[in-house]
């Protein structure tokens, strides 16, 4: 298993490398598919991550100037994990997220991720996003297609540090899980 | 052969065994399905754990359409060696990712299809299971597990199942060895000792066995109960036994003496008839008589009415048994003699119910004679009378031979009855063999010999047509009996006289018998050693004969019989010094008749014992008489011929002493005269008698002597007084044929033995003066005196006493009778 994660990891490393001069591609029918399934994994990682509140309703943050919002809220608003009830919210500005538990950064975000990973720190929101360098830029679950399909990898360290659990299930199923702000490796 | 034709033992081992063996196939079976079922229940619940963590975490990876951690996930299985395959469906149904162990087959399951749950095939378990994301069903996964390790351990199971089985069945075929020997064997046993038991009839066998408990308890009841049987039985056998053995020994009893026998039923009239009684009459051992008229018919005509008395006699109580001697017919015609003893049941009352006996025929002992064993007399008349009776009907003339031997008296006499019985037997010997010859010349008859008498013998002989057939059978006896025959290497002679009679002579068994005998005695008077017809001449002398034995029966009744006396003279004073008495019968028509006329006849039966006996008390009492009336110093004295008949009668001695009694005369004056032949009759009986009469001082003279077949010793051994020379010599005195030298030897041995003589028959004066020249004292005659009246006796004696007899020439009495 060592291994195939090592083979896995140096292949996820080729298209990170592929992949970070790549132009945001404009909002198609294929897209709309892709953050449908996206919005659907949202969903899912809010089953398999703990946070330190027990706040019944969960808020799934996105801005509000995201191309595809639609299928965001189609998919996730109302929906149960656990106890919690699902809410999205949209954000006009990056200072806002703070208050949110997930929240996601699209491949057009990638200019404030930075500032906003600067102004979350220490706090427990979940940050899924897109862009290549995400996870070394402090972010949580970075998305990426691997044949087609949506897989992502896991940054543990920053989940730590915002002291929110990770299922150790959705760390299995992560394409790679880095540890610590850099580029540290497993679990 | 069923189950319960087996023997104790081998059923009590089967229960035992099929128990057993269906206890442990129980509890095997109850086992094996237990183990299965929990098996089961903890396979589908290991599995459904297994399921339900393969399904938690493969739930992310449907959750995020991770097919490939997925994938891994189920590979963990690998891990698992009885996982065959595993299959992790979406919601849609379609497969998601699947494992299979390398090389199984088995197919997979669509959740669509079946609902949640196990499902065990042949060798395996399908397990489907949904699989949840938070409550919340996101996909199905499908297990499937091999079972034949399992299996194979069930096998174990099922083997040491089997082991335990035959360990079970073992042990129990061992202990129910040890049971049906504890048990079934006593029992066996028991079952076998009755089975002797029954076989043998045996209850002396006991069973010895050793056993507790019940088994123990029904050995020793059985025991108990074979010993009560024994007891029983032995009670039953014993009196049996007896019963049989004294029903065994009487029938041995009646077989042996040949017996027939007979119950008779007086209630309902029938008899019972043994076989043997059949047989005994010629008729067959099964025939069917029951009735007592098949007795009665039978019995000869003669004798039924004594035996019917008898039987009368004996019902009515008169008598303490019924015994009865008759002839019975048999089947072949003739008869034969049955004694038949037999005694009455009575009832309470008396009256008899039943009679039983038996029937011996004594044919033997009644028809043959003892000594000769050939036919008696009553044979020979019985057969005669069938005889008579046949050629009565048909023209079968046959007839009677009379024998007699010649002097067998003195046969009998000199050598001793063995000697006579020897002869007798010889003689019947001989006659039967005269007989055989003539009948094979005669043709098939029924010619019999017979000892009819002491010396005597009838012989009947059948087929005879002539005369002269009869003669030719005498003439052979006659030649046969002449023949010499031996009696202790002494040779003897015998010869016999017969008589013939031929069956036209008379009519009745009786009258043959007596006519053949006439006819012996004439041959007898003719000569004897020969033969003679009865013809009618002879008739005539038996109808005479018989006239004079009635009408002598009458003179003695009527006193037509005289004494006469006859003087007897003594040479030595001249003078009578007694008389002989001599019996004249003084017949009314026929005037005085001589005794030789009548003595003979008189002899032939008892009627010489009377007329003896009357002579002799009219000698006594005359003479007594004359006694008295002539008182002398020598008195008279009287002798009395005693005959043979008189001499063997055990009376004679009596009858003197009686005669002597009544008359009161001395026993000194009575000599009695026997001739030389009756005193050789009964010798010892004889003998007897004449010491008697001599002890009584009575004189005994022998008469005739010289003339009898006497041996002299008997003069030395009797005690005789006197011989009486007889008269045959005297009337020869003077021819000179040797007679003087007779007399004088005579009177010579008379001297030797002190013996009287008298001298009988003289007639002349010479024969007186011989006598007298030969010392001879006493004479007798006519010269002197013929036999005279009583009357006529006693003048003479008178006129005698006073002149001497002889003392004028002429002689007093000369003429008379012979």
């Amino acid at each position: 298993m060592r291994v195939r994660i090592s083979v896995r990891m140096a292949v996820l490393l080729c298209a990170v490398l592929l992949l970070s001069g790549v132009p945001r591609p404009a909002r198609t029918q294929s897209s709309a598919n892709e953050y449908q399934v996206k919005a659907a994994f949202l969903f899912h990682f809010a089953q398999f991550v703990e946070w330190p509140d027990g706040d019944p309703s969960l808020s799934v943050c996105i801005f509000s100037d995201e191309p595809y919002r639609q299928e965001f809220q189609s998919t996730i608003e109302g929906k149960l994990a656990g106890s919690r009830v699902l809410h999205v919210r949209l954000l006009s500005q990056p200072q806002d997220a703070q208050r949110c538990d997930i929240l996601f950064l699209s491949r057009d975000e990638a200019r404030r991720q930075a500032a906003v990973f600067k102004d979350l720190r220490g706090l427990p929101v979940l940050t899924v996003g897109e862009t290549g360098n995400f996870l070394s830029d402090g972010g949580m679950i970075r998305f990426h297609l691997e044949k087609g399909k949506i897989r992502f990898d896991i940054n543990l360290g920053a989940a730590d540090s915002a002291h929110l659990k990770i299922s150790s299930q959705l760390l299995l199923l992560a394409t790679s899980v880095t540890r610590g702000g850099g580029m540290n490796r497993g679990r | 052969m069923r189950i319960r034709d087996f023997s104790i033992r081998v059923n009590l081992a089967l229960l035992i065994l099929s128990a057993s063996v269906l206890s442990v196939v129980l509890a095997s079976l109850g086992f094996a399905i237990y183990e299965r079922q929990s098996y089961r229940a903890s396979a589908v619940r290991e599995l459904t754990a297994l399921a339900d963590t393969l399904g938690a975490n493969t739930a992310a990876s449907l959750a995020f359409n991770d097919q490939g951690t997925a994938k891994q996930i189920l590979g963990a299985l690998a891990t698992e060696p009885h996982a065959l395959a595993a299959c992790l469906y979406d919601n849609q149904g379609h497969i998601f990712a699947e494992y299979h162990r390398s090389g199984d087959q088995s197919g997979r399951v669509l959740p669509a299809r079946h609902r949640d749950g196990s499902y065990f095939g042949r060798q395996t378990l399908t397990l489907l299971r949904g699989v949840f994301l938070n409550g919340e069903r996101t996909g199905s996964i499908v297990l499937v597990f091999d079972l034949s390790d399992f299996l194979s351990r069930l096998l174990d199971y099922a083997k040491i199942s089997l082991l335990v089985l035959f360990l079970s069945v073992l042990a129990t075929f061992l202990a129910s060895l040890h049971l049906a020997r504890s048990i079934g064997d006593p029992l066996a046993q028991l079952a076998a000792v009755a089975r002797r038991i029954s076989a043998n009839k045996d209850y002396s066998l006991r069973a010895k066995i050793r056993a507790g408990g019940e088994t123990g308890l029904l050995i020793a009841s059985f025991n108990e109960m074979v010993a009560r049987i024994e007891s029983g039985e032995k009670a039953l056998n014993d009196t049996l036994g007896s019963l049989v053995e004294s029903e065994e020994r009487y029938a041995l009893a009646a077989r042996g003496a040949k017996d027939g026998l007979w119950d008779w039923n007086l209630v309902t009239n029938e008899i019972y008839f043994s076989p043997r009684w059949n047989d005994m009459l010629g008729y067959l051992e099964s025939e069917s008589w029951s009735s007592p008229e098949d007795w009665f018919i039978r019995i000869h005509a003669d004798d039924r009415k004594r035996v019917l008395d008898a039987i009368t006699a004996h019902c009515s109580g008169k008598t303490p048994e019924f015994v009865s001697e008759y002839r019975m017919r048999h089947k072949s015609g003739g008869y034969i003699w049955m004694l038949s003893r037999g005694i009455a049941v009575r009832d309470a009352s008396g009256k008899a119910i039943r009679m039983a006996g038996s029937q011996t025929d004594i044919t033997e002992g009644k028809i043959a004679d003892p000594l000769t064993h050939i036919p008696n007399r009553l044979y020979f008349i019985d057969r005669l009378e069938s005889a008579i009776d046949i050629a009565r009907h048909e023209n079968a003339p046959f007839a009677v031979l009379f024998v007699d031997l010649d002097k067998f008296k003195i046969v009998n006499d000199s050598l001793g009855h063995a000697a006579g019985n020897e002869v007798l037997i010889d003689v019947a010997g001989r006659l039967r063999a005269c007989i055989r010859s003539s009948s094979r010349q005669n043709g098939p008859g029924q010619s019999v010999v017979a000892r009819v008498g002491g010396d005597e013998f009838a012989i009947l002989l059948s087929h005879i047509q002539h005369e002269k057939d009869a003669a030719v059978v005498a003439e052979r006896i006659i030649e046969r009996l002449s023949e010499p025959l031996y009696f202790e290497g002494r040779r003897m002679f015998v010869s016999a006289s017969i008589g013939i009679a031929l069956s036209s002579t008379g009519d009745t068994p009786e009258d043959l018998l007596r006519n053949a005998d006439t006819a012996m005695y004439h041959a007898k008077g003719n000569g004897k050693a020969r033969f003679e017809f009865f013809n009618d001449g002879l008739r005539e002398l038996v109808v005479t004969r018989f006239e004079t034995e009635t009408g002598l029966r009458k003179a003695i009744d009527e006193h037509q019989l005289v004494v006469y006396y006859q003087p007897i003279v003594s040479l030595r004073d001249d003078c009578i010094c007694g008389f002989e008495a001599l019996v004249r019968w003084n017949h009314p028509e026929r005037g005085l008749i001589l005794p030789d006329e009548f003595i003979p006849v008189s002899e032939e039966s008892d009627l010489i014992l009377l007329l003896g006996s009357w002579v002799l008390r009219e000698s006594c009492r005359q003479m007594a008489e004359w006694q008295k009336s002539f008182a002398s110093a020598s008195p008279l004295s009287v002798s009395v011929n005693v005959s043979f008949r008189q001499l063997s009668d055990p009376g004679l001695a009596k009858e003197v002493e009686l005669a002597l009694a009544e008359s009161g005369l001395n026993p000194k004056s009575l000599a009695l005269e026997l001739t030389e032949s009756s005193i050789m009759g009964d010798a010892e009986q004889t003998l007897a008698t004449l010491d008697r009469l001599k002890k009584m001082n009575i004189k005994l003279e022998i008469d005739d002597f010289g003339t009898g077949y006497s041996s002299l010793s008997y003069l030395q051994k009797l005690p005789f007084d006197t011989l009486k020379i007889d008269r045959s010599f005297i009337s020869e005195l003077s021819n000179g044929t040797g007679s003087l030298d007779i007399v004088k030897a005579i009177l010579e041995l008379a001297r030797s033995f002190r013996l009287g003589a008298i001298a009988e028959g003289i007639e002349t004066e010479e024969q007186l003066e011989s006598l007298r020249d030969l010392g001879c004292n006493y004479i007798q005659g006519y010269l002197f005196s013929k036999p005279v009246s009583a009357d006529e006796a006693e003048r003479l004696y008178r006129k005698t006493r006073e002149c001497g007899l002889f003392s004028s020439a002429s002689a007093p009495v000369t003429a008379g009778e012979q």
